[in-house]
């Protein structure tokens, strides 16, 4: 199933991801060195498997007895990675959480796949799902039916999982977290981490607006959807108003946080049509 | 507490089964998803009201829910409460064999007991009586409270031989006067015989007492019936008071005889009759009227089997008791358009009721005061007595002239025994038939009618054929003309007959129609002419006075019971004003 309509994506080819404005000259230089493959030699990391092997430097193995792989200017400003939270908390809400979200990654993976750029894409919790590691437009059309037999599944990754995920990543460059930011408690520490690993980092956080304006439906057994949790709760317009208040406190405190960690934070909704969603991404300034 | 429309309260059941269900099987709190239950967890010690909102004010609700229903439905069964406590409480009671059956458990007395109870706390009373109906006559006891009158009735044996319902109800009315409560407490036994009461006026053996004001109208109340009554040994003035106006009356009823005897206040509602039974000393000189139809005693006409439809127009009810005798049910079937054959167990036998008792096989120790024909007693304790010259010269004369010997062949029958009967006055004399012999007791002194066939009714009787059921006939004849005694309005026809006064003269009765006018009045009717007699004494012989007066009638007011209706109402709203106080406070 195509998350995308053919109309959107050629509406798409015009337009460029934007992660790495406004840090000064580097966004302003991707542009340029996208042809060229004479690049300056940024820096050196460990070998990682699915590194190819002419970036390896041999001379450094020869010298110290560890592959390193050579880090060139140019990979860094054109790799993204996409975090897919698909937590089950992700699974509601019509249409779904989950869905925007993979509307989301698919809009972003297009739009850099489209610009020569490549994109790593990690599923979060991981479970038995590889990445996938996306460099040519040709291969969006598989990401995209890999993305349809992605379900939520598992709770999102505690911390220490989370870090070493990032550690793997093989390259620094742009992270884009998709989540409904349901997350466990140490918040700080996850956009501490992703800063750490990217080069910028942007939280879009998926909410349905079943949750952000529930109805007064009276008496109900709510059911956490990820913890094995109930609790039994009267819906009307006060204890409404009060669980809005705490739900845009909650919100409001975590995008501070982002912010803070030196990220970017913005919402999106599940009944946003996939022009809305363009012209929020246009307005948060992701795309160009 | 009590209901106007009590069955009303039965509506409670399915009302209450209904909101129950509703409750029971209510819309539950709709499960949801939710992807994170940390805000409401966050919320709880703010909104502690909120979540408490659950079961507790539902059940509160239903609580609710099923009083204001099962008040709505009390106000609608009007209740009240008895603020008065009835002024006399009688309980007649059958005290007869019969409750000493087993088929409720642990017996009908014990259940009569029961019911007993139940009357008493139900009808607080400032007075109680109990009235045993037992022969030979009805007993009444006086009681303090409520719990003495029981134990009264737990002392009685249900031993009686039958129950005088009709007596020791009509004591009770005497004994309470209007304003007591009177409940009979029988097992159904006498029913049938009350119902048949019901179809058939009262017909007592009684005799009018001559010389009464038989007839007092007071704003159209008189006495429609005034009789002294013999019951075993024991004689009682029974008066019916009948009130044939539109209104309700007040009076004060005074019998007196040289002095007053009893006197009583006594309310008749429009169209009420009401009866009065007075036990008079043992010695009291009572006069009586008899009343014979003497053409009615021809109306059988062997020779044409032609039947004259002379005499009362009411068939004659006659009582078959015992087994079932298909001998002389064949012989009754000859006179059943004359009759109503009724039959009955020795149980269920119940004097009064019938004008004529063929007893087969069954001896009871006291016999009704009505023809009793007593069949298959043979052998059974009879003394031969001496034929001296007087007796068999009454004898003889009873076989050959008595009525009931009309048209039977005796040709072939000669007296040869006498024998002392059980019962006084009886006198058993042997008939013999060739060579078998037929025991027949005929006695008729009083107070009735006595016939007694000791001889085995099988086959090898049939020889008295076709002299039985002649004599059946004879017997159904004899009864019907013998006790005649009109009812009030009733019209008899008549070809002949005469009535004798209490003074001894007799007046000739001409052919046609007769019909009792008032007690004690008659009226005859012929072809030429229509004229009254009357069988009294003239009033300034009388010996028993009876007189009524009129009485202003009693505050009614405080005996107004009090309505519950408006409380009950005003809870119900208050309730229902809480519910829903409730429902928007949301708990």
């Amino acid at each position: 199933m195509p998350f995308l309509s053919p109309g959107f994506k050629e509406k798409l080819r015009e337009y460029h991801l934007n992660l790495l404005k406004g840090r000064g000259t580097v966004g302003g230089s991707r542009r340029s060195t996208r042809t060229g493959r004479s690049l300056e030699l940024a820096d050196f990391r460990s070998y990682s498997p699915g590194d190819e092997l002419k970036r390896v430097d041999f001379k450094a193995y020869a010298r110290l007895r560890k592959l390193f792989v050579k880090v060139y200017e140019e990979e860094e400003e054109g790799n993204f990675v996409i975090l897919l939270d698909r937590s089950l908390s992700l699974d509601f809400g019509e249409p779904s959480k989950f869905f925007i979200a993979q509307k989301v990654a698919s809009l972003i993976t297009f739009l850099a796949l489209n610009k020569r750029e490549k994109v790593l894409f990690f599923p979060l919790p991981q479970d038995n799902e590889k990445p996938v590691y996306l460099n040519h437009i040709n291969h969006y059309r598989y990401f995209e039916e890999h993305l349809t037999y992605l379900l939520p599944a598992g709770k999102f990754p505690p911390l220490s999982e989370f870090k070493n995920l990032l550690e793997s990543i093989p390259f620094r460059g742009g992270v884009y977290l998709l989540t409904d930011l349901f997350l466990p408690s140490e918040f700080i520490s996850y956009w501490r981490q992703l800063k750490l690993h990217s080069l910028a980092f942007t939280v879009i956080v998926i909410q349905s607006y079943e949750e952000l304006e529930p109805s007064e439906i009276g008496e109900v057994n709510l059911k956490d959807l990820e913890e094995d949790a109930k609790l039994s709760f009267y819906f009307q317009k006060e204890s409404i108003q009060l669980y809005k208040e705490q739900y845009n406190h909650y919100f409001v405190q975590r995008q501070e946080e982002i912010v803070k960690a030196g990220g970017r934070c913005f919402f999106i909704n599940n009944q946003d049509s996939e022009d809305a969603l363009f012209y929020r991404l246009l307005k948060e300034g992701v795309i160009y | 507490m009590s209901f106007e429309r009590g069955w009303m309260l039965w509506l409670i059941m399915p009302v209450w089964g209904y909101i129950i269900f509703l409750y029971l099987f209510r819309r539950q709190p709709r499960p949801k998803n939710y992807p994170t239950l940390r805000f409401f967890r966050d919320m709880e010690p703010q909104t502690t009201s909120i979540f408490r909102r659950k079961k507790p004010p539902f059940l509160f609700q239903l609580i609710l829910d099923l009083l204001i229903s099962a008040l709505l439905i009390v106000s609608l069964s009007l209740p009240y409460i008895q603020a008065y406590r009835v002024p006399h409480l009688i309980l007649v009671v059958d005290n007869s064999f019969s409750l000493n059956a087993k088929d409720i458990e642990p017996s009908r007395f014990s259940y009569l007991i029961n019911e007993a109870r139940e009357v008493v706390r139900k009808y607080p009373s400032s007075k109680y009586s109990l009235i045993v109906g037992e022969p030979p006559y009805p007993k009444l006891f006086e009681a303090k409270n409520a719990s003495l009158l029981i134990k009264r009735l737990e002392e009685i044996k249900p031993t009686a031989t039958r129950f005088m319902w009709k007596e020791a109800s009509s004591l009770a009315k005497s004994a309470g006067g209007g304003d007591a409560l009177v409940y009979l407490l029988t097992d159904g036994s006498a029913l049938p015989a009350i119902q048949e009461e019901n179809k058939y006026p009262d017909y007592f053996t009684g005799v009018g007492l001559s010389g009464l004001p038989l007839l007092t109208r007071s704003d159209n109340v008189y006495f429609k019936r005034m009789v002294i009554e013999e019951s075993g040994g024991e004689y009682y003035l029974f008066l019916v008071l009948k009130n044939d106006g539109e209104k309700e009356v007040n009076l004060k009823l005074t019998v007196s005889h040289q002095e007053p005897l009893f006197q009583t206040e006594i309310s008749l509602i429009a169209g009420e009759g009401r009866e009065i039974l007075y036990k008079l000393t043992d010695n009291f000189p009572y006069l009586k009227a008899e009343f014979t139809l003497l053409s009615g005693l021809d109306f059988l006409d062997m020779d044409n089997q032609a039947y004259f439809s002379g005499g009362r127009k009411e068939p004659l009810k006659v009582a078959m008791v015992g087994r079932e005798n298909l001998f002389l049910k064949a012989a009754l079937s000859a006179v059943k358009d004359e009759v109503m054959v009724f039959n009955l167990k020795p149980e269920d036998m119940v004097f009064g009721g019938y004008d004529v008792y063929f007893l087969l096989g069954s001896k009871p120790s006291t016999l009704p005061h009505r023809p009793v024909v007593l069949i298959n007693q043979e052998g059974e304790g009879i003394k031969e007595i001496s034929l001296t010259e007087d007796n068999w010269e009454d004898s003889e004369y009873i076989i050959k002239e008595h009525p009931l010997l009309k048209y039977v062949d005796l040709e072939n029958l000669a007296i040869d025994k006498a024998y002392q009967g059980e019962y006084k006055g009886e006198v058993l004399l042997s008939l013999k038939q060739g060579e078998a012999e037929i025991p027949l007791i005929i006695m008729e002194k009083e107070p009735a009618l006595r016939l007694t066939f000791a001889f085995p009714l099988s086959s090898s009787n049939l020889t008295l054929l076709p002299a039985f059921p002649t004599l059946i006939k004879n017997i159904i004849s004899y009864v019907d003309s013998k006790n005649m005694e009109a009812y009030l309005g009733e019209d008899i026809s008549l070809l002949e007959g005469e009535i004798i006064v209490p003074s001894g003269e007799k007046d000739y009765l001409p052919e046609g129609m007769l019909k009792l006018m008032e007690a004690g009045v008659y009226e005859i009717k012929n072809i030429f002419s229509s004229y009254y007699i009357s069988v009294n004494y003239p009033p300034e012989e009388s010996s028993i006075q009876a007189t009524l007066t009129n009485l202003p009638f009693p505050e009614s007011a405080k005996l107004k019971p009090l309505s519950l209706v408006p409380y009950i109402i005003i809870l119900g709203i208050a309730l229902l004003s809480l519910s829903y106080y409730l429902l928007w406070k949301r708990w």
